[in-house]
């Protein structure tokens, strides 16, 4: 018999050899280590891949609550966290969608929609192949990792709305330590690091 | 007349360019030159992103690349993955792989040009194909199939999910996985894992020749059309066995001329500099490739699910080898060039993908457990070639004393077929835009070419936020008159 699902799914996407691409593998690889300390630890699941693809649309299928965590390009300063619903629109790619082409597959294939969906969006400065982490990055991501705190730790059900409508301004240093850009034995004790950065 | 590559005058003619091309990955832009009577004087297909492949791999240890190359493309990291780890068999000393080591790589290939060609008919070809290049705009794309063909999407996706949750099996990982290593793979493939595969597969194979049918309804509705648009005669190039055969994993290079005359046959690809030479122009990133005996004007290829249909003697299959034989008919003994006909190609290649993860899954090798060769003496440079979904793909490594990459040269398939995309549009341009008024339509028909290889231009970031679609016109002095942006 298969397990039953998490009612909570995060889909972090990008390259971790891309640049600020990497924001979003580094964020899973954050929630992963955190989620091992917290109970229940079948509450959220954390997928993580390069680019959003059609077959994610099966991952979506019937969640409580999903949030995709991505790298955002010329989009809006720092963090934002905002819901999303399924595209009106269908998207120009098929080999990378957006979240909300996702979540219009889902429908259109005549699978369950998660109840709530919302973009996690940290926006990025390069992107380049083995270009490491810019320093805004990582400092947004500290700020991400605070509004993931209150958002699947803390467990307050408003934060979703609040910090969703821009009322939340965390800030100070994340409690569980990022992983290590570089690429070592990281500080939260992982092996691997986000990291697989060329040497110069 | 033919469109050239290079207008005799390029500052008197007005600039229409397309940038970047949607539903396509990466980045790349159509640039056409017209006068002021809209005739068409240069088309060129640009890469505009730097890839910068080798600088990422070289001072790398040798044993680190087969995972570090799958970060080169979000699409196709098995395909980079096993290219690379045949090159490390031989630099790291291995002799033969194991049966069930080479045939879980055969298993993890093949799955992965099933999730590949799937994605790429059903959800991004097929759009075009089903509804027509002259459709709106919104409609051709993923609702437009949904919306009238709403079983196909669904295959599409299941289908897809299949090829992932194969090389998720073999890999042991959904992304980063590290199950091919030099000499052999690191993981076993249980019983149960096996049959969760087994459980599917003709569910699978029923949908993939309902596909087959469905394409070949659809050109029997207007043959002309999807036999002519951008047709072009060129060479053709893929990896065949030793007795002809197909086979997308290993064997030697083959090449063909328009006609179907063999070029040259069983080619060692360890030596395929001296068969192959690259290129280079100054107005694109990427490189264009020539056989090297005919020259760069007349040396360039197709390659991929088109050219492999036609350079291979046969399928070792035979369901897809019979859907081989109805497609070559098409061509009344001569090969067929048609650049739509790259989706049915890819359609028998889906099938024949199919039948083969069948037949390796019925294997008992396939859950054996002896994974490592026999170490052997060290190498210093090697060559892997893999047929990839997009067609053939070279990886050529050096190592230097302390194990470290010192060269490192790729041929990815969308440069191998660079020379060809543009002759493509080019036979596009002539055929649909020269002389007309420019429309979105019409601009889509020079996409439809370029999609047809499902080319893979820069392995790029995606972002949130990028990929617009942005289209410009500008006058013989270069100056924005009108643009167009698809958000």
């Amino acid at each position: 018999m298969s397990q039953p699902r998490a009612p909570v799914l995060v889909l972090a996407i990008g390259n971790p050899s891309r640049g600020d691409d990497a924001i979003g593998p580094a964020l899973a690889e954050w929630l992963r280590t955190c989620l091992s300390r917290q109970q229940p630890r079948n509450a959220v699941e954390v997928v993580e891949d390069f680019q959003l693809q059609l077959e994610h649309a099966l991952d979506l299928s019937g969640r409580a609550k999903v949030l995709f965590i991505d790298a955002g390009d010329h989009t809006e300063p720092g963090v934002s966290l905002y819901p999303v619903g399924p595209a009106e629109q269908p998207g120009l790619s098929s080999h990378a969608l957006e979240p909300a082409a996702v979540l219009q597959v889902c429908q259109q294939i005549g699978e369950t929609l998660p109840a709530e969906a919302y973009v996690l969006c940290v926006r990025g400065e390069a992107f380049e192949l083995g270009a490491p982490l810019t320093a805004s990055a990582q400092e947004r991501m500290q700020q991400a990792c605070h509004v993931l705190q209150q958002l699947l730790f803390d467990r307050k059900e408003m934060a979703w709305q609040i910090t969703a409508n821009g009322s939340s301004d965390p800030a100070g240093p994340c409690p569980v330590p990022l992983p290590d850009s570089r690429g070592g034995q990281n500080s939260a004790g992982c092996n691997g690091g986000i990291g697989d950065w060329p040497r110069k | 007349m033919p469109t050239p590559e290079s207008a005799g005058h390029p500052g008197a003619l007005r600039r229409v360019a397309i940038d970047p091309i949607s539903r396509v990955e990466g980045h790349g832009k159509i640039t056409i030159l017209l006068d002021e009577a809209n005739r068409v004087h240069q088309v060129r297909l640009h890469i505009v992103e730097f890839r910068g492949f080798e600088a990422f791999i070289e001072g790398r240890p040798y044993w680190e690349v087969p995972v570090t190359v799958q970060r080169l493309c979000g699409i196709c990291p098995v395909s980079h993955q096993l290219a690379a780890v045949k090159a490390m068999d031989q630099i790291a000393g291995y002799g033969p792989l194991t049966p069930t080591a080479e045939k879980l790589r055969r298993l993890m290939h093949y799955g992965q040009i099933v999730q590949s060609h799937a994605v790429h008919f059903f959800h991004l070809a097929s759009p075009d194909i089903l509804l027509g290049f002259d459709s709106d705009q919104t409609r051709r794309n993923l609702v437009g199939v949904v919306g009238e063909y709403p079983d196909i999407a669904r295959q599409g996706v299941f289908l897809r999910k299949f090829g992932q949750e194969i090389i998720q099996h073999v890999a042991g990982k959904r992304v980063h996985g590290t199950g091919a290593i030099p000499g052999g793979m690191n993981k076993a493939l249980t019983v149960q894992e096996r049959d969760t595969m087994r459980s599917q597969i003709k569910q699978m194979k029923t949908w993939s020749r309902a596909a087959i049918a469905m394409i070949k309804r659809l050109h029997a509705a207007n043959p002309a059309f999807y036999a002519h648009f951008g047709e072009f005669p060129s060479n053709m190039m893929s990896m065949v066995a030793p007795d002809g055969t197909l086979d997308l994993y290993h064997g030697a290079l083959r090449a063909v001329d328009a006609n179907g005359a063999i070029l040259f046959d069983q080619f060692d690809y360890q030596h395929y500099q001296q068969a192959l030479k690259e290129e280079i122009k100054p107005w694109s990133y990427m490189k264009f490739p020539h056989i090297r005996a005919l020259g760069p004007e007349q040396g360039w290829y197709k390659v991929g699910p088109l050219a492999r249909m036609q350079t291979a003697s046969h399928l070792s299959t035979p369901q897809a080898e019979q859907a081989r034989q109805d497609f070559l008919a098409l061509g009344k003994g001569r090969p067929v060039h048609g650049t739509l006909l790259y989706h049915w190609a890819r359609l028998i290649e889906l099938l024949h993908a199919l039948e083969i993860i069948h037949g390796l899954l019925q294997d008992p090798d396939i859950t054996g457990t002896r994974l490592m060769a026999e170490a052997g003496p060290r190498r210093y440079e090697a060559v892997g070639v893999i047929e990839a979904p997009r067609g053939t793909l070279f990886h050529h490594y050096r190592v230097n004393e302390d194990d470290l990459v010192s060269y490192c040269n790729l041929i990815v398939s969308t440069t191998n077929n660079n020379d060809a995309m543009n002759e493509a549009i080019r036979v596009v341009a002539s055929q649909y835009l020269d002389g007309q008024v420019i429309t979105e339509g019409l601009l889509n028909h020079l996409e439809c070419a370029i999609r047809a290889f499902d080319p893979c231009l820069s392995c790029a970031t995606h972002a949130l936020g990028k990929m617009p679609l942005h289209v410009e016109l500008r006058d013989a002095q270069d100056q924005l008159v009108n643009q167009r942006v698809r958000a």
